[in-house]
């Protein structure tokens, strides 16, 4: 019975290190944080770079100690802590934001009032915008001011066409804002928002 | 327990199969009418419908789907297009699946899918935006008229309900009620949508 309690304690701490130090892994360091730039154009490429280390969690010396302990359920946890995480975006919604986008874009398409390709205002343009903006934080910016103070008057779509001269940017702005604001019109005079890129 | 998944899977699909094969069933007329009779000089007189989908949801439209909204017929979509849509200052819109859109639509009309006007969808702002409602209080650029499949489909109630909360006047909405089905029907021409 103690042998068994050892036993398991032992193969827990060994696997519990194994994750964490991740010795048949890729240098943390050529993980950790590359440089996220506008001229940064492959940003997809490094979610399986993120992914890596994880997909190889389970190391070798491991494995007799786990056929020993085939009846032992506690390192299953062990196991499902190292799934990768599921896209934060996915199924049903995934395909709402993809048909309208194309609903968007034909619209756009149909009535002229589409602009330039990465354009403020282009669906190209809220697409990044969305992308890089996940959490609502507008990025941090070294020419514009990142925050704007409400006026009496104001609305989005002024601020839109006061900051950014475009009136499309109204879109952009309120989905950089929308921790704070339950809808387009829910302006309080002195406000702070956060303006996005553009 | 398995075993039970795949055979109500079987079941359910087999259902469906049985759905597909026989596209004309009985139908309810609208929500509270499966059959109408009456008599005329004594003679009973029944009418029934059949029908490919099960009302609800598929149930015959009223003639105006609310009293400020105003419905169209064919001519009057003639002229919209000939009018409104040409000066740029209207649209046609399509709310079925982007899939028939493709298929064969009214020349002239742009496709929007109903759900994608549904309050849950978390992009409806920027699709609103497209269509010139940037601010609740500003009038919107686009007069719309909507369709759909035909006299029973439901979505362009749904849609036009959609529009109304989400700030757009219903002064600027339409309905042409019979859609693509009562447009081909008169042998008006369709096209593949763009």
């Amino acid at each position: 019975m103690i042998r068994t309690v050892l036993f398991a304690l032992g193969f827990i701490a060994v696997t519990v290190g194994l994750i964490y130090f991740q010795p048949g892994g890729p240098d943390r360091a050529d993980v950790s944080s590359p440089d996220v730039t506008r001229s940064d154009a492959a940003l997809t490429d490094l979610s399986p770079a993120l992914e890596t280390p994880q997909t190889s969690p389970v190391p070798e010396p491991a494995a007799p100690e786990q056929i020993s302990l085939a009846t032992e359920p506690e390192p299953e946890p062990m196991v499902a802590v190292t799934r990768p995480a599921p896209p934060p975006m996915a199924g049903a919604s995934d395909d709402l934001r993809r048909l309208t986008w194309d609903t968007m874009r034909h619209l756009n398409a149909a009535t002229g009032r589409g602009a330039a390709p990465g354009a403020p205002g282009s669906l190209l343009h809220a697409i990044v915008q969305r992308s890089l903006t996940p959490s609502g934080h507008a990025p941090a910016s070294d020419v514009m001011p990142s925050v704007y103070t409400v006026r009496p008057g104001d609305s989005l779509a002024t601020i839109a066409e006061q900051v950014y001269g475009d009136v499309n940017m109204t879109g952009p702005l309120f989905a950089a804002n929308q921790n704070s604001l339950a809808g387009p019109s829910d302006l309080k005079v002195g406000q702070e928002l956060a303006l996005p890129r553009p | 327990m398995g075993r039970a998944t795949i055979l109500s899977a079987l079941m359910v699909s087999g259902l469906y199969a049985v759905a597909g094969s026989a596209p004309a069933q009985e139908a309810a007329i609208s929500p509270d009418r499966q059959k109408v009779s009456f008599s005329r000089n004594g003679t009973q007189i029944a009418i029934s419908r059949n029908a490919a989908d099960a009302c609800p949801p598929a149930c015959i439209q009223p003639l105006t789907l609310a009293p400020d909204i105003r419905t169209y017929g064919e001519l009057e979509v003639l002229a919209f297009l000939e009018t409104a849509v040409a000066s740029g200052t209207a649209l046609l819109v399509d709310l079925r699946a982007p899939e028939a859109y493709a298929a064969g639509t009214i020349p002239g009309a742009v496709n929007i899918p109903e759900q994608t006007l549904r309050a849950d969808n978390p992009y409806l702002s920027d699709l609103l935006a497209a269509l010139g409602l940037t601010d609740p209080a500003a009038q919107p650029s686009f007069d719309l008229v909507l369709f759909a499949d035909s006299a029973s489909a439901p979505t362009p109630a749904v849609a036009i309900e959609a529009l109304r909360s989400s700030g757009y006047p219903a002064s600027k909405l339409g309905y042409y009620r019979a859609g693509v089905r009562g447009w081909a029907a008169l042998g008006l021409s369709t096209a593949p949508g763009e």
